[in-house]
């Protein structure tokens, strides 16, 4: 059994695992936010583990459990993805615990320090989307989770890998040979599954806040060029909160904080193929609108 | 379902909250107790309009009005408790 | 890391300590307390401390931010458990002659000094015996309906509990365990149900309790006539706060409910421990009566429990005994069942263990009983 820290800013997780996979990838995706060598000084945010389940399953079918302190939130799944659960079970803990930040399920990524969401569902080509430009001048602030500073305009960043699914595996590597890819998880629920991990511009500028001016729905679809549909706040507030991880424990000071962030964005549904056309509008329309 | 209701004034229950987007998009109430959000796309001027006087509404908004009163934002106004808004 | 017990006990009287430790060695005090379930708890005395102390001590940020992401969660369960209360008075008033809420939703409904900074997973009430059926369909009607259990498990809480299957809000996904008793009625201890409604009553909201001195000799009952002590801790805990509640230090009012209900043998023992882990001054004359009652039980009780209801966690020292664990597990069974029957449960339940070492522990669990990773959102209810 082995132990590991990921310092991914503003927390810190202590990590126990004895899947070799999982201290790989994890050393590979984080960098110096990976490290072996725990420091007695180090504050820890929360305790994981992810390990082979016992019993005699693990000759024929290994599987990997994911634990947050002693609670278990997801069903074992098969050990070749047990990073991607890590990753998976980082968010679960994140959105579970935290209810200091409004936590938003978006993509957000920022230029001149002015963030844009993405709020979307799987399949929408959010993840192809944010990989694009977090590899093209804009900053990567979150593929997941958008946590926003209560009562305020401004996201905090939470830097970590964009994670691609099936046919997109192989448009972003051809895209961004550079870039630094985990293991392939096969056949999980969401098909293949990989994790990229972010610039490192990102991660240098990891506690840098940025203002929230945008909230974009993106939906990809083969068969257009870039047609946007401005959206109203009223549309917009009930789309935001229903991809709200802590709306409902929070309650009243979110609500305070989303119509907040509703009311000093604008707002666009866009349907996309062109992921360059995507960029240039964002730019010109909400980063230096105005 | 409750249209007899209707035939009394009604007001939006204690406790709820209710925002009116600076664009004029709509409104939208929150029951902060049970977290649940509901929105409208009317000012909040009509939407004061529908609570005083939900005998005129068409069927269209007088359904709308009907699903408020069944997620528990909009009463029967109770005039012994009712405060200015 | 390791933490000691007396370190970690102290706490719930002396908040303010946690600040003497460093603060990296914070967080493994927050993780026992967790999992311990106690975190909110020690939350809301930490936070009281910083308002009163004129010189509070300083605490670092995370620590503070972890204790405000907890402390919320208590305040939200609060609200929402008024919100749920009247939803199943208004289910049940027509068909049960009294609704009566137990244990951590009774401490919240009546704001209770216990009840400040408790969680629950489960909100239990206590309804008249002859009316259970009805209350089921009501519920039912309300939104709340039984889950998947194994027939097995069906057959126990029907024949022989006290309750029937907890039932779910189909909506909100909140869970209620309808008591007709206070313990299973297999057990030839149970008190006549009817003697408990001597001891309801009702709060400003209409909402109906026991008394304080019931709920605190319902706590007692609760404690040593249990088979789970993973989390006894916060039981223990609870009566010690509710002492505060009871506001009575010959504690009169608790032994005269304690007698009536034939369980002065259970609080007792209760307040023999609330004694030695907290280090309060109780009556040791009322103790030693009630533990007289039983001189041969209560020493191998007071010698299995020692350790039993202590927190328990890989990172505290000294560690708790196992053994006793299992032993306190067992006493628990058995209390509550006849023997014959006992053995019939217990092989069943153990069947299941033994498949569940071989096959890896997930060879029963079902789909719904855990989230599907990929699918993180929890969209608002509506």
């Amino acid at each position: 059994m082995k132990t590991f820290q990921l310092s991914i800013s503003p927390f810190v997780f202590q990590i126990e695992t004895d899947i070799p996979l999982v201290l790989e990838n994890a050393k590979l995706i984080y960098q110096s936010g990976y490290t072996e060598d725990i420091q007695e000084s180090t504050y820890v945010d929360y305790f994981l583990s992810i390990t082979f389940s016992n019993g005699l399953r693990r000759f024929f079918r290994p599987q990997a459990r994911f634990l947050c302190d002693d609670r278990e939130p997801f069903k074992p799944l098969h050990a070749n993805q047990a990073f991607a659960m890590l990753e998976w079970g980082m968010n679960w803990t994140v959105a579970a615990h935290e209810l200091d930040y409004a936590i938003v399920h978006s993509a957000v990524l920022a230029k001149d320090n002015k963030a844009i969401l993405f709020p979307a569902p799987p399949g929408s080509g959010k993840s192809t989307l944010t990989a694009h430009l977090s590899q093209n001048g804009w900053r990567l602030l979150s593929d997941e989770m958008a946590l926003i500073q209560p009562k305020t305009n401004r996201v905090r960043p939470f830097v970590r890998p964009v994670c691609l699914k099936n046919s997109s595996i192989e448009l972003a590597k051809a895209w961004f040979p550079d870039a630094t890819y985990s293991s392939i998880a096969r056949h999980t629920h969401k098909g293949d599954v990989i994790h990229m991990a972010a610039p490192s511009e990102a991660s240098a500028a990891c506690d840098e806040e940025a203002e929230i001016v945008g909230i974009v729905y993106p939906n990809y679809k083969a068969d257009t060029t870039l047609d946007i549909y401005p959206m109203n706040m009223t549309e917009s507030f009930m789309q935001l909160v229903s991809n709200s991880f802590n709306f409902t424990v929070v309650g009243n000071e979110s609500f305070d904080t989303i119509t907040q962030v509703i009311e000093q964005s604008k707002h666009f549904e866009i349907f996309y193929n062109d992921l360059n056309e995507v960029s240039a509008f964002l730019d010109e329309e909400i980063i230096h609108a105005n | 379902m409750v249209d007899e209701t209707f035939s009394q004034e009604l007001e939006l229950k204690k406790g709820m909250r209710l925002h009116p987007f600076l664009d004029g998009s709509g409104i939208v109430l929150f029951d902060p107790t049970r977290t649940f959000v509901s929105s409208l796309n009317v000012s909040k001027e009509t939407f004061f309009g529908w609570l005083r006087s939900p005998d005129e509404l068409n069927d269209k908004n007088a359904e709308l009005l009907n699903t408020l009163i069944h997620q528990g934002f909009v009463v029967a106004l109770d005039h012994a408790q009712s405060e200015p808004l | 890391m390791q933490i000691d017990y007396h370190f970690l006990v102290s706490l719930f009287e002396h908040p303010e300590r946690l600040c003497d430790l460093k603060a990296h060695q914070r967080p493994f005090v927050l993780l026992i307390l967790r999992q311990q379930k106690v975190l909110p708890k020690f939350a809301y005395l930490f936070f009281q401390y910083q308002e009163q102390a004129s010189n509070p001590k300083e605490m670092d940020e995370k620590t503070l931010r972890h204790l405000r992401n907890a402390f919320r969660i208590a305040e939200k369960q609060k609200e929402q458990v008024a919100f749920e209360a009247d939803e199943i008075v208004k289910a049940l008033s027509p068909v049960s002659r009294f609704v009566v809420f137990l244990k951590g939703a009774a401490y919240s409904l009546n704001q209770s000094e216990v009840g400040q900074g408790r969680i629950y997973s489960d909100i239990d009430i206590l309804v008249n015996k002859d009316d259970l059926h009805d209350c089921e369909q009501h519920l039912g009607m309300h939104g709340w309906i039984g889950g998947e259990i194994t027939d097995y498990d069906e057959k126990y809480y029907r024949k022989w509990a006290h309750e029937i299957p907890p039932l779910t809000h189909v909506h909100r996904g909140t869970n209620i365990d309808v008591h007709h008793n206070i313990i299973p009625v297999v057990s030839k201890d149970a008190p006549n149900a009817t003697i408990l409604e001597k001891y309801i009553v009702k709060n400003d909201h209409g909402i109906q309790t026991l008394t304080i001195d019931a709920q605190f000799v319902h706590c007692c009952v609760h404690l040593f006539r249990n088979e789970d002590y993973q989390t006894a801790f916060r039981d223990i805990l609870d009566l010690r706060f509710m002492l505060i509640d009871v506001n009575d230090p010959e504690l009169k009012g608790v032994m005269r409910v304690a007698k009536d209900l034939g369980f002065e043998y259970e609080v007792g023992l209760a307040l023999y421990f609330v004694q030695e882990i907290f280090g309060l001054a109780l009556p040791q004359a009322v103790i030693d009566k009630c533990l007289n009652m039983h001189r041969f039980r209560s020493r191998i009780d007071l010698w299995i429990f020692s350790s039993v209801l202590l927190p328990k966690h890989t990172h505290l020292k000294p560690k708790s005994s196992g053994f006793k664990l299992m032993l306190a597990e067992f006493r628990g069974h058995l209390i509550k069942m006849p023997l014959p029957l006992l053995t019939y449960h217990l092989t069943m339940k153990m069947g299941r263990g033994i498949i569940q070492k071989v096959m890896g522990e997930h060879f029963f669990s079902r789909k719904e009983e855990q989230f599907d990773p990929t699918d993180l959102t929890t969209p608002p209810k509506g």
